[in-house]
C-alpha cells in the first residue's frame, strides 16, 4: 500500500514574511493540508487572522464563514467576495506570550476538480493572557480552476521569523 | 516508517444519492476518517449510521455547534435514529466539506464521532462542528450516510483507516 498522506514542501522562515507561497504544487493528489505554526507581528494583540489564496488571483472570489472565540465571548462573520480566504483568530499575534506561535490547519479537498474550491480552517492562538483566539472556518474560492499554487498570508501583518508551514498531499487511492 | 494512514474505499458516482453505504470495514485500523465532498438539491443537513441500526434505532445523540456569519447556536438531540454530520449545500458547481472521525471503532466501548462541515457560499451558508455518541459497543462494520429525502452528488466520499503502528 503505497503512502497515502506525504510531505509536498515546507518553509520555517528565518526572517519575516508577509506571505508565504507553495507553487508547483503536483497534480498527483486527492486533497491537500497545511500544518502551520505561527505568529504575527501586529501590534499588541495576542491573536490574529490568517488567510490565504489561490493561483495568486487577488480579484473578489472569496469567501468565508467562521465562528470565533476569544475566551469571553463567541460571534460568528461572514467575509465575501474578498481577495483571499480570511480565518480570523486563527494564529498567535505580537502581544503574545514570548515564543509563543499559533497553531493552524487547512484542509483543501478535491484542489484538481473542476467545481468551485472549499475548504475547512482550524485556528488557535492561545497564550495563557485574558484574551486568546480560536477560531474555526469554512472558506470558498469561486473558480474552478485546478489548483498549483497557494499563498499563506500574515492576516495584514508580517509572520515572524520561527514560523513554519508544511502542505501534505493526501490521495485516495 | 509503516504506512498508517490508507484509504480503505472511495464513492465517485456521479449520479444522485439519499444513502451512500461502506460495507465490510475491517477491523485492522486504529481510527477511521470519512472525508465527503458533497452538493445536493436542497440546503439540509446530513447524518450518519453505523452497523444497519436504521430508522427504528433510538440510541443515537448529536451535540452542534453552528454558526451562520451572524449568530453563533448550539443545539442538541437525543435519542434519535442518525448523528448529523454537516452542512450541504446547493449551488451549482460547489460542494460541501465533511469530515467524520471516529476513533477507536473496532474497541468495545460506545463510539464517539466528531464532524466538521464547511459549507461557504460567499454570501451565505454555515460553518458547523458536531459530537455525536451512538450507544453501541459492536465494533463498526458498516457506515451509511444518508441525507433522508434529498437528491446528493458525491465527488468524492472517501473513507479512511488509521492505525496506530
Amino acid at each position: 500500500m503505497p503512502a497515502t498522506y506525504s510531505l509536498i514542501a515546507s518553509n520555517t522562515l528565518s526572517s519575516s514574511a508577509s506571505f508565504v507561497t507553495f507553487s508547483s504544487i503536483p497534480a498527483t493528489y486527492t486533497d491537500l493540508v497545511f500544518r502551520i505554526s505561527s505568529r504575527n507581528d501586529i501590534g499588541g494583540a495576542t491573536y490574529g487572522d490568517i488567510a490565504f489564496r489561490f493561483q495568486n488571483d487577488q480579484g473578489a472570489f472569496y469567501g468565508s464563514t467562521m465562528v470565533r472565540g476569544n475566551g469571553s465571548a463567541a460571534s460568528s462573520v461572514r467575509y465575501l467576495s474578498v481577495d483571499s480566504v480570511v480565518a480570523d483568530w486563527s494564529q498567535a499575534s505580537n502581544g503574545a506570550t514570548a515564543s509563543t506561535f499559533g497553531s493552524t490547519e487547512i484542509y483543501i479537498p478535491s484542489y484538481l476538480a473542476s467545481i468551485n474550491k472549499v475548504s475547512s480552517v482550524f485556528g488557535v492562538g492561545e497564550t495563557n493572557a485574558t484574551s486568546a483566539g480560536i477560531a474555526v472556518t469554512a472558506g470558498l474560492y469561486t473558480k474552478t480552476t485546478a489548483i498549483t499554487r497557494i499563498d499563506i498570508l500574515g492576516g495584514g501583518g508580517s509572520f515572524v521569523s520561527g514560523s513554519s508551514f508544511f502542505l501534505y498531499g493526501i490521495k485516495n487511492t | 516508517m509503516p504506512v498508517t494512514y490508507e484509504p480503505i474505499a472511495t464513492a465517485t458516482a456521479t449520479g444522485s444519492f439519499d444513502s451512500l453505504y461502506f460495507y465490510s470495514i475491517p477491523s485492522t485500523y486504529t481510527d477511521f476518517k470519512v472525508v465527503a465532498v458533497t452538493r445536493s438539491s436542497t440546503l439540509s443537513d446530513w447524518r450518519i449510521r453505523f452497523n444497519n441500526e436504521t430508522t427504528t434505532s433510538t440510541s443515537y445523540s448529536t451535540t452542534i455547534l453552528r454558526a451562520d456569519g451572524a449568530s453563533v447556536t448550539s443545539t442538541r438531540t437525543t435519542s434519535t435514529n442518525g448523528i448529523t454530520v454537516g452542512r450541504i449545500v446547493n449551488v451549482a458547481d460547489t460542494y460541501s466539506l465533511t469530515i467524520i472521525d471516529v476513533f477507536n471503532y473496532a474497541g468495545s466501548a460506545n463510539k464517539t464521532v466528531l464532524c466538521e462541515s464547511s459549507a461557504d457560499l460567499n454570501g451565505s451558508g454555515q460553518v458547523m462542528r458536531t459530537v455525536g455518541l451512538w450507544r453501541n459497543t459492536a465494533a463498526i462494520n458498516t457506515i451509511q450516510l444518508y441525507h433522508p429525502g434529498e437528491n446528493s452528488f458525491i465527488g468524492p466520499v472517501t473513507l479512511y483507516g488509521i492505525k496506530k503502528a
